[in-house]
């Protein structure tokens, strides 16, 4: 297999070429298990993701797709390589502060939404604030104004199971820019919805992109979906083998055209 | 996340699963009830005793007599045994006085503060201006050291100029006072009589000397036997002085007892440099120590009882945390990613040990306070026990026997959380949103 190291060639990516990328990734690799046990889930990775940037990993299952995501935000420490989040090494951040990027820089969309089903709608969304320390009102305040961007106000006060899917993946996304993070990872959003609802929650996700800036890095196997991103990151047994630009710009702002007329 | 919003959680989350929690709430509330009920108890008790005790003396009161007068006396009531008398002064009766220079060889001990020989003072009668009869008494004396445990009034000043007294309220009621409150003030009359001239008199009124007395309370009832009408040491003296009126100074100055107030951590050394000196002294705690033992033995395997309740419920709130840990694995999972400390995380679930304990330990509280309240109310009714002592409770609740009990059980309940909250805090955030 071929290593992948090239630069990246965009056009849309040179003019960024003085700005700071938000998360660089260098030869980085994960290998679990120990000696004759040991598997290789990620193999020299490098890659860099811009502020404002769409970008797609996409994989088959058990390609190291999900690892990648995992590394780049934090939730696992590499076995060798580093991961760069605003020029700053990872691995030198301890305990608090990596607690703190995580949850002040990183938003999270999960495909099986991971709520808290006995609590409110808003009392999910406000989790993220209660962690990082806010207090009651301003809280409140900040999670029904990221409830009114997903279009979900109206349902603050129902209890989170009792929503449908798409709902609840709103929910989740509404979560994770309570914050107003720089970096939504958003894992395979759309896997556990129907390709309707699905497409409406993709356009949420693009949407935040293209107002709030928010950079998105979508972990998928859905070859359609990745295609909408700027940028797609293919990965095979652990390994980086192909990257493309996207011309779609176009494509995508269709869709989301599209996608405020089915919900209006 | 700040403390407010953990403890906050915590309890929401206990309520998530109401009866698992209300269970180990209950296995809880076992223990600390028996625990604050019995700490309650033997707290009333306790208090009771040390009331009387400090009625009859304070923990540095000692009594003494002449060591030999005891034996003698012992030794004469042992029919094999015949002593031989000899013309040495200490053969005759009268060593059963106290000496002087035993007095002042007593009082130069390190520790003793005062000691003071103790006058007999003996009475014939006392009556009031409400009844036309005549009671007979024997007084006691209030000394350095004693704290009357009154039901009304307060108690005789030792050295007031004015000759006060503090009866019981079996005399209260004699002398025609039904509300206790209604004696404190009063002046009532005693008769003393002078040892000398009654020899001679052929009517024992002139013999007499009537003392107008002023009552300044009525002591609660004891279950110790030293409980009669209590004077000052005014009256005392006066009362004494009226007794041996015409005496030689020698026989008037004839000491079968004296009382010594010492310091407490010192008092068995002193009671052995006494022994010395052919005196036999007693602490008020020689009299009731073996009460109080038994209490504590009591108290102790009771509370016993109460810790092997709590240490099953200790088992019970690991249990329920560890249910909880597994069942909110991916929550775990994802508070971890949303950036939330191990720490905090560790916090959260102690802090629902800690909650877990705090209502259990509450409720046991509230039961032991309401129980405790209707055993104090039957025993204080009528042909119950404790009819007759209006000042003792025997359940005793205060902040300072309550408030320890709970912060003790919320310590445990907190040892008990520290192995399931450093397993939710140890889980690894993907493994933790992997987990079906």
């Amino acid at each position: 297999m071929v290593k992948n190291k090239r630069s990246i060639s965009d056009g849309s990516k040179t003019a960024k070429t003085d700005v700071k990328p938000v998360i660089e990734v260098k030869n980085l690799s994960k290998t679990y298990g120990k000696k004759s046990t040991a598997f290789k889930a990620l193999n020299d990775i490098n890659l860099s993701i811009y502020p404002g940037e769409t970008v797609a990993i996409i994989g088959k299952s058990g390609s190291g797709k999900s690892t990648l995501m995992h590394l780049m935000a934090l939730l696992d420490k590499p076995t060798s390589g580093s991961v760069r989040i605003l020029g700053t090494d990872a691995s030198k951040l301890k305990g608090k502060k990596l607690n703190h990027l995580r949850n002040e820089y990183f938003g999270f969309v999960f495909q099986q939404f991971f709520m808290n089903s006995n609590d409110s709608v808003l009392e999910n969304v406000i989790l993220p604030l209660k962690i990082s320390g806010v207090r009651g009102r301003t809280r409140k305040k900040r999670a029904l104004e990221a409830l009114d961007i997903v279009d979900l106000e109206n349902k603050a006060k129902n209890k989170a199971n009792n929503l449908s899917g798409g709902q609840k993946q709103r929910v989740c996304i509404a979560r994770a820019i309570v914050n107003n993070p720089k970096v939504i990872f958003a894992d395979e959003p759309t896997g556990n919805l129907d390709s309707g609802t699905g497409k409406k929650i993709i356009d949420l996700l693009f949407g935040l992109n293209k107002e709030k800036g928010v950079t998105l890095i979508i972990v998928t196997h859905d070859e359609d979906l990745a295609a909408l991103c700027g940028r797609q990151i293919r990965i095979s047994d652990g390994e980086l083998v192909k990257e493309t630009a996207s011309t779609a710009r176009t494509l995508r702002n269709a869709s989301i055209k599209e996608g405020d007329k089915e919900d209006k | 996340m700040r403390t407010r919003d953990i403890i906050k959680t915590a309890n929401t989350n206990l309520l998530r699963n109401k009866v698992r929690s209300a269970l180990t709430i209950l296995a809880i509330f076992v223990g600390s009830f028996t625990i604050i009920l019995n700490t309650a108890i033997s707290a009333g008790v306790n208090n009771f005793i040390d009331k009387q005790l400090s009625s009859i003396g304070g923990e540095g009161y000692l009594e003494m007599t002449q060591t030999e007068a005891m034996e003698s006396m012992m030794s004469m009531l042992n029919a094999s045994n015949v002593q031989e008398y000899t013309d040495d002064k200490d053969s005759r009766n009268n060593s059963f006085y106290i000496k002087p220079e035993q007095i002042e060889a007593g009082r130069k001990i390190d520790g003793v503060k005062s000691l003071e020989p103790l006058a007999d003072a003996s009475v014939d009668y006392v009556t009031g201006p409400k009844t036309s009869k005549r009671y007979r008494a024997t007084f006691n004396l209030i000394v350095d050291g004693i704290n009357l445990d009154m039901a009304s009034g307060k108690a005789p000043e030792i050295n007031s100029s004015e000759y006060q007294i503090a009866l019981t309220d079996a005399y209260a009621k004699a002398l025609g006072y039904e509300n206790l409150d209604d004696v404190v003030g009063e002046k009532i009359t005693i008769a003393v009589p002078s040892t000398l001239k009654c020899y001679t008199s052929e009517n024992r009124k002139d013999c007499q000397t009537l003392l107008t007395v002023t009552v300044t309370g009525v002591q609660a009832p004891g279950i110790l036997a030293i409980s009669g009408p209590r004077t000052n040491l005014t009256l005392w003296n006066k009362i004494h002085e009226i007794n041996v009126a015409g005496l030689p100074a020698s026989s008037a100055s004839e000491y079968y007892q004296a009382v010594a107030e010492v310091d407490p951590d010192k008092i068995d050394e002193i009671k052995e440099q006494l022994k010395e000196l052919g005196l036999t002294a007693m602490s008020v705690e020689d009299e009731a120590g073996s009460i109080k033992s038994f209490l504590d033995v009591m108290v102790t395997v009771l509370n016993i009882f109460g810790g092997i309740a709590l240490v099953a419920a200790s088992i019970g709130i690991i249990n329920t945390l560890l249910m909880s840990v597994q069942e909110r694995t991916k929550e775990i999972g994802l508070m971890k990613a949303l950036g939330m400390s191990r720490l905090k995380i560790f916090f959260s679930f102690s802090c629902e040990a800690i909650a877990l304990g705090f209502w259990g330990s509450i409720f046991g509280t509230v039961v032991s306070m309401i129980i405790g309240t209707i055993i104090n109310a039957v025993l204080h009714g009528e042909g119950m026990i404790l009819e007759s002592f209006p000042t003792f409770e025997l359940v005793q609740f205060s902040p300072a026997t309550v408030i320890p009990v709970i912060l003790l059980i919320m310590f445990i309940s907190f040892i008990a959380g520290t192995a399931p909250a450093l397993k939710a805090a140890r889980k690894d955030p993907i493994e933790a949103l992997r987990y079906e």
